[in-house]
């Protein structure tokens, strides 16, 4: 199920919203949570649901085994045990066939393995159970003895398929008990319903253009309307994902939860480490904490730890030759800043700096988004941006850039920290009472018409997927 | 201090309250309205197609998820003012371009209803010729509208891409698109009937979108190039395996004679290709694709039947033998639902039917297999192109009792198929008419103890090679 979609805006969550409120004890609330969690994930896959609810069990029982042993010696053997039997299904599912070609391709041998769809969001609900276990084997969260509280942390259904993914520790309070006032559900809708516009209206809209140029024959499209086409790219698979992000923050923050910020801002970054600082944030903590860390971090190989950190990263993205690429071409670049670039940026003059850094941004992060767009043709792909073999325009770009070009300069200037610049001038100007309920009367408009544009948007827009699903 | 946060306090929760409660109310109401809803509607009229129904829940639908997929689309399709919403998103799309910056940039003229004419490469309308089967007299612009160029106006070059819809000059042109993995995996699917029917002859024809009429004009090279396209198709078509044992029973030949007396077993490969590409291009002048719709017309309907007629080994039917008949006033063709632009609302399209000349009946089932039946293949009632074989259905079978018993095709079609069957009513004594996305049926099953001279794989270009039609193809032959 979609949160951008009909069935779930007029069905789902309202159904869910009834129950939830009806019934007033924790524990029935959380019942509540985890059954509409488990007929959410069960509505788009009716039956790896059982391979989820078969993970959190597992890493119930590591938990409890890990809880139980002194010794750190078996500590760390019970997890590694969970974390290579959390990895089993999504190398299974995942990388299994990618890594079979590899083989193939290496060695004279015909490896056959059977075509498996991947399980929705086994990426990031796999990464969350063993956050579970890490959080557990260094201490910075208790043991969770009941087996429904921890299928609720892994299913809850805003962050279920596609993230942010959720450390158990950050939850583990939460999970127990909540505080929630009418802010809280207000602010939720609203929030809920800033990501919905971003992934209707911005996302699909920047992704039909995207796709119009990018999706065409290799040879019928030019190097303008390549560079159009990744320019629309950018923006879709931003407003797609950190829209998704937005949602399912406003939908934890309706049922009292307060997940951490996936996305801020991360198109006004400066150089590559910042990006990376402000995008899928969630992810970046996750490696940082879990591998970069724990295998030396900044004190010893920092190079060749960032380089694992981020091959890996790619991998995560898909299993395909482009991530890993997509991902080493990061890595690269963030050990380049580090021993040089961002040194080098400094010296510079002020306003030079900042236009060198952000002209570099541009193109290296437009750059990045070809590698991750031709999953298929890197090479045929890559070499349109560079003008090989190809026209240098065409109408067809032009018109389409013509036809979507509010919607781009929407997306460029929401991209950058407008809002909170206007609401920091506001609440300067006016008393903080005014600012206050002045700010929660705009909101509240903001989310009855953005409901409703949702809504007409939805009703007839066939186009719908979100990007991040296939990870 | 204290009363002044008190007071702020209230507020505050009483402005919290209020909107939620605005919020919520508006919310449930819509949802109540949405799911309590009577009569939930079957067809959009906007967009000429049947809506979603409530999919089958099984064990089996539940397991593979189509069950949910199906409910999913059932209320996205059939919810509360769905239409209205449907129109008013296409008018909001507007302010996604320039124009809402610019207004009418003058980048195009609004022509009037009746000075709507394609212009050839010249730049000149395209007049009716001299030919007893030119527009004009055998079916193409309406009399009053074939003005000369000057009357039309200055038309200025204009182009216009939106949802793979083009506007140029004075109408709207759908675009191709190909892949040549997706082109194999169909012939793949189409070889798979054939071993399915091993007694029926198994053949494509792929339907060239309107935009091929801009080839030779300065969109050529920027558009897919439909006839290489339609040509490597027929290539991967010709290079599948001789059928001359899994044939040798077969009642027709593609290249045999030119009447059905001369069939005779054949000897070629498993499926079978017709190109109608360079005879829509011969005619391109006339009113072969309709200004304001995605459709060919049934005039481009008759090249393509021509060239079906001629390769399958019948005498086509001469087009100047069928009734011409004008039914009802001009439309708006669906291009401009699809698109959701004003102009397109100028170049009104006229439906010309040409009624076959042997009697006929017709019977339509429905998605929940109820049965209409109709006394030609043609209805005369509405105008658009739901008029041939009254649109889209699951299962449409028509009977012609005066040709030989026996003789008998499936056509398996998107909508381009519905303006071609009324010609095969010419040489067929039963056409079976399946459209695979209203409605699934087995036809392994169906066709058990019914022999099939011909299964026609009769739709538009795109979709020999989308995956989705070729996974739908696929599943019909499911046991």
């Amino acid at each position: 199920m979609l949160f951008s979609s009909l069935l779930f805006i007029y069905i789902f969550l309202p159904a869910l919203l009834i129950c939830y409120f009806t019934v007033r004890r924790n524990s029935q609330r959380r019942a509540v949570l985890l059954l509409f969690s488990l007929v959410f994930y069960a509505w788009g896959e009716p039956v790896y649901i059982i391979l989820m609810i078969g993970l959190v069990f597992v890493n119930y029982i590591f938990g409890l085994l890990i809880n139980k042993t002194e010794s750190l010696r078996e500590r760390r053997l019970l997890l590694i045990l969970a974390v290579i039997v959390d990895l089993c299904p999504l190398f299974f599912f995942k990388y299994l066939s990618f890594m079979t070609g590899i083989i193939n391709g290496l060695f004279p041998v015909e490896i056959s393995v059977p075509g498996v769809a991947l399980p929705l969001g086994i990426s990031f609900f796999t990464f969350q159970a063993m956050s579970y276990i890490f959080d557990l084997y260094r201490g910075t969260a208790e043991c969770q003895k009941s087996f429904a509280r921890l299928l609720l942390y892994i299913s809850f259904f805003p962050q279920l398929v596609a993230g942010p993914i959720v450390r158990y520790a950050d939850i583990e309070k939460q999970l127990e008990d909540r505080k929630m006032n009418i802010e809280d559900i207000n602010e939720g809708l609203f929030r809920f319903t800033a990501g919905l516009l971003k992934k209707v209206l911005i996302a699909n809209t920047c992704g039909r253009a995207a796709d119009a140029i990018l999706g065409a024959d290799l040879n019928r499209t030019s190097v303008f309307g390549s560079w159009i086409g990744i320019l629309f790219y950018a923006m879709q698979i931003y407003y797609d994902f950190s829209g998704y992000s937005d949602m399912a923050i406003g939908l934890g923050r309706i049922f009292g939860f307060r997940f951490k910020e996936n996305f801020n801002y991360p198109y006004i970054s400066r150089n590559v480490t910042e990006f990376w600082r402000r995008w899928h944030i969630s992810l970046g903590s996750f490696f940082r904490d879990y591998v970069y860390i724990p295998i030396g971090g900044n004190r010893r190989y920092w190079a060749r730890n960032a380089f694992i950190v981020w091959s890996l990263t790619g991998l995560w993205h898909g299993a395909s030759w482009n991530f890993v690429i997509w991902g080493v071409y990061y890595g690269i670049l963030l050990i380049a800043e580090k021993a040089l670039l961002l040194r080098l940026f400094a010296r510079l003059p002020g306003i030079i700096s900042a236009v060198v850094s952000y002209v570099y941004m541009a193109a290296v992060t437009l750059f990045g988004w070809t590698l991750f767009y031709f999953s298929d043709n890197i090479i045929g792909g890559t070499g349109r941006f560079l003008g090989i073999g190809v026209q240098a325009s065409e109408i067809f770009s032009i018109a389409l850039l013509r036809d979507n070009a509010v919607i781009l300069i929407v997306a460029a200037v929401f991209a950058a920290p407008v809002v909170p610049a206007l609401s920091c001038r506001m609440k300067k100007i006016l008393p903080e009472n005014r600012y206050v309920i002045a700010s929660r009367v705009a909101k509240t408009a903001f989310t009855a018409a953005g409901i409703a544009l949702g809504t007409m948007l939805l009703a007839g827009s066939s186009y719908n997927p979100f990007l991040y699903f296939r990870f | 201090m204290k009363m002044k946060e008190s007071r702020f306090g209230r507020t505050n929760k009483i402005v919290n309250i209020s909107g939620f409660t605005v919020i919520a109310a508006a919310w449930l109401l819509v949802a109540s309205l949405n799911l309590f809803q009577k009569d939930r509607p079957e067809i959009s009229e906007a967009e000429q197609r049947a809506l979603a129904g409530f999919p089958e829940v099984n064990i089996s639908t539940v397991v593979d998820g189509s069950a949910f997929r199906g409910i999913d689309n059932f209320v996205t399709d059939t919810f509360f003012m769905r239409d209205f919403l449907v129109k008013s998103q296409q008018k909001f799309s507007v302010l996604y371009g320039l124009d809402l910056i610019t207004g009418d940039s003058g980048r195009i003229a609004y022509i009037p209803p009746a000075a709507t004419g394609r212009q050839d490469e010249a730049g000149q309308i395209v007049t009716p010729d001299a030919s007893g089967e030119s527009p004009g007299s055998g079916g193409g612009f309406p009399e009053e509208a074939v003005p000369t160029f000057s009357e039309a106006g200055q038309l200025p070059e204009t182009d216009y891409l939106k949802n793979g819809v083009l506007i140029y000059k004075n109408a709207a042109y759908s675009m191709a698109d190909y892949y040549e993995a997706g082109a194999r995996q169909f012939v793949a699917v189409a070889e798979q009937y054939a071993d399915a029917f091993p007694h029926t002859r198994i053949i494509i024809l792929p339907a060239p979108l309107s935009a091929m009429l801009l080839d030779g004009n300065e969109f050529k090279g920027a558009l897919l190039d439909q006839r290489q396209s339609l040509l490597e198709i027929q290539a991967m078509c010709e290079a599948t395996a001789d059928s001359s044992t899994a044939v040798a029973e077969t009642p027709g030949d593609l290249s045999a004679g030119s009447s059905p007396d001369t069939i005779r077993p054949a000897i070629g490969p498993k499926v079978r290709f017709v190109f109608v590409f360079d005879e829509l291009w011969a005619h391109r002048g006339e009113y072969i694709y309709f200004y304001s719709d995605h459709h060919w017309t049934a005039r481009g309907a008759y090249y393509a039947y021509r060239c079906f007629a001629g390769a399958a080994g019948f005498q086509p039917a001469g087009i100047s033998s069928m009734k011409e008949t004008i039914i009802g006033e001009p439309f708006v063709g669906g291009l401009y639902t699809f698109t959701g632009d004003e102009r397109i609302k100028a170049f009104r399209d006229t439906l010309y039917a040409y009624f076959p000349v042997k009697p006929h009946t017709m019977k339509v089932y429905d998605k929940d297999w109820n049965i209409m039946e109709f006394g030609s293949s043609i209805l005369t009632f509405g105008s658009n192109y739901s008029n041939f074989i009254a649109g889209d259905n699951p299962l449409t079978v028509i009977n012609v009792p005066d040709n030989p018993e026996g003789l008998s095709i499936l056509v398996i079609k998107d909508s381009y198929g519905n303006a071609m069957v009324p010609f095969l009513t010419e040489h067929y004594n039963t056409i079976y008419v399946v459209d695979p996305r209203h409605g699934s049926i087995k036809l392994r099953e169906y066709f058990k103890n019914i022999p099939l001279t011909d299964i026609l794989f009769l739709n538009h270009l795109n979709l020999n090679s989308t995956t989705s039609w070729v996974q739908t193809l696929q599943n019909l032959l499911a046991e």
